[in-house]
């Protein structure tokens, strides 16, 4: 079973993506801060992360920089209600994003697609 | 507030949901001697909040529409005798179906002959570009709303304000209708009362509320095989702008959506509101000297729609594989968010008004609270905790939108002198002809009572 962080400070936002994302059979941790997602990620390396912008603590481009320098592989999915995601998510080095508000089906696409995407990654690596 | 009807084992016993002081007054409203239809009010959210200028929160008649053996035969019987007679008989039939029906012998509705009004391409194609936003606004509900329909045959549909079509989705064979509705239902159709008789969308609209019309409550025969409910849509201002509904062709489905419809509709509500509140938020910060933070605040506030949108999509995605428990504690979440939204754009709405207001008594504490809220995540991000310490409950005289203003700018101002890693307190004291709002950064806001409508010196 892949596992999946979710990590948003608002309480009703990242329930909410729990409850769907564990509808999707994904095992589910939470953060509700930057520091605490950053923490997970690393000690857990959850294979996907679900991961809001604008956070007390660390913003999620900063936990972002800090799992890749760490050599973290997750799949990051970008949250943001920052007018220019697609902008927000290159600057920050993610291929995956969502612009609040979304939906249902496209937090189902999006982790759908971020799945594989790792898969390959990793196989890539372990290539190298 | 959460008013929702709910049928019970035996159908015509509802339980009815309140999360309000005003229930048991409510409920002994009830008009007597009819225990099969009885009706509820879904009270206003402004009521709760005090924000009766939002009109998406306007008080809401619905009806609990459980529709008894006997009633129908006795609909039924009401309607053989007006196509014999031409004689509405108003002791046959329920008040709201007599009134719906009354309208529509006005109109000249033929109830034998099914009518189909469709605009011309040309008008259809500028009415779509007319209406965007309220198309882009419903569809994940619209889709939402199909979804809790499960494999029932169905179609979900939004009309504009006069009952036209907008866009439709469903099960495919109930769009391709030609039994009753000749071609396909889809934008351009129109579905108003005059046309069509009684149903969702339009007497959604010529009544401005909930609707659900069961069978032989259709006026117009052919339409007489469906169970359809709607749902009005508001504007910012208040105005319906629009009817969401869907119809069924077994009255047991529709209470399956009854719920995830009133959600629906006033998730639409939300997110037009929440396209409205960018501009009140930018206007209310210019004035203050905060533009840099409006695009952050902005965000703030797009995380409620957010959580909103998700929590109808998944409650009619549990409601559609019939878990129905589930169904109802996400509505319930839904409605909530609904709610707190409401009071944070009302809040800037109020705020963006550059017009002097009538002086009132307002509840400084619970304003300062309020608007604390709106600044709570941003707080947050610098790593500051706002405190607010009130020292008593009292109230205070001001025209509400200077006032809210003058805190909203010292609470900025304050966020901005305030390290990381520390707590903002805000302290308020009665004084002499006013009240003091103390910051732990050492502004102090001296605020007087008006005792006019006149605008303060």
């Amino acid at each position: 079973v892949s596992s999946v962080l979710v990590a948003d400070d608002d309480d009703d936002l990242r329930h909410i993506i729990v409850e769907c994302v564990a509808d999707e059979g994904y095992t589910v941790l939470e953060a509700r801060d930057g520091t605490q997602a950053l923490a997970l990620v690393l000690a857990e390396k959850p294979e996907i992360v679900i991961l809001d912008n604008r956070m007390p603590g660390l913003s999620g481009a900063e936990v972002v920089r800090r799992v890749r320098d760490a050599g973290g592989d997750s799949a990051i999915i970008l949250i943001t209600a920052a007018t220019d995601v697609a902008k927000l998510a290159a600057e920050v080095g993610v291929p995956f994003y969502l612009g609040k508000p979304f939906g249902l089906t496209d937090l189902v696409e999006v982790l759908r697609r971020a799945r594989p995407a790792l898969q390959t990654a990793r196989a890539e690596t372990i290539y190298r | 507030v959460s008013a929702l009807g709910r049928r019970g084992a035996e159908r015509a016993a509802p339980v009815f949901v309140f999360q309000s002081p005003k229930t048991s007054s409510l409920l002994s409203s009830q008009p007597a001697g009819d225990a099969h239809r009885p009706r509820l009010r879904w009270l206003s959210r402004g009521d709760e909040c005090g924000a009766t200028e939002l009109s998406i929160f306007a008080l809401v008649e619905a009806e609990e529409l459980a529709v008894t053996p006997e009633q129908a035969e006795r609909t039924k019987q009401a309607w053989r005798r007006y196509v014999a007679t031409g004689r509405i008989s108003q002791e046959l039939l329920s008040v709201h179906t007599y009134d719906a029906w009354l309208r529509c012998k006005t109109y000249g509705t033929n109830p034998q002959v099914m009518k189909i009004r469709r605009l011309p391409d040309a008008d259809t194609a500028a009415l779509l570009e007319s209406e965007a936003p309220l198309i882009s606004a419903s569809q994940p509900y619209l889709r939402a709303l199909s979804l809790s329909a499960g494999t029932e045959r169905h179609f979900a549909a939004i009309a504009d304000g006069h009952g036209i079509l907008l866009d439709v989705v469903g099960h495919e064979a109930a769009l391709r209708q030609t039994t009753v509705f000749p071609g396909p239902m889809g934008p351009g159709v129109c579905l108003s009362e005059p046309v069509v008789g009684t149903g969702a969308f339009g007497t959604a609209l010529a009544e401005s509320r909930y609707v659900e019309i069961v069978g032989p409550e259709h006026f117009v025969c052919d339409l007489q095989m469906y169970a359809c409910q709607g749902a009005p849509v508001r504007g910012p201002d208040g105005s319906v702008v629009g009817v969401i509904g869907i119809v069924v062709q077994r009255s047991e489905a529709a209470d399956r959506v009854r719920e995830i419809l009133f959600c629906a509709a006033h998730g639409i509500e939300v997110e037009l509101a929440r396209r409205h509140v960018e501009n009140d938020v930018a206007h209310v910060l210019a004035d203050c000297g905060a533009t840099a933070s409006v695009d952050r605040l902005w965000q703030d506030l797009t995380q409620l729609p957010c959580a909103t949108r998700l929590t109808v999509e998944r409650a009619a995605h549990v409601a559609g594989k019939d878990r129905p428990r589930d169904a109802f504690r996400l509505i319930s979440s839904a409605d909530a968010l609904v709610s707190r939204f409401a009071r944070q754009a009302h809040l800037w709405r109020e705020m963006a008004y550059d017009d002097h207001g009538s002086a009132q008594p307002i509840d400084l504490n619970r304003r300062i609270a309020e608007i604390a809220d709106l600044l709570e995540t941003e707080a947050a991000v610098r790593g500051v905790l706002i405190d607010v310490q009130p020292a008593q409950d009292f109230r205070v005289t001001m025209d509400v939108r200077a006032l809210s203003r003058t805190v909203l700018r010292a609470l900025l101002r304050a966020l901005d002198s305030v390290p990381s890693d520390s707590t903002l307190t805000i302290r308020t004291d009665r004084s002499g002809d006013g009240a003091y709002v103390v910051f732990s950064t050492g502004e102090t806001l001296a605020l007087q009572n008006e005792t006019g409508s006149e605008p303060p010196a």
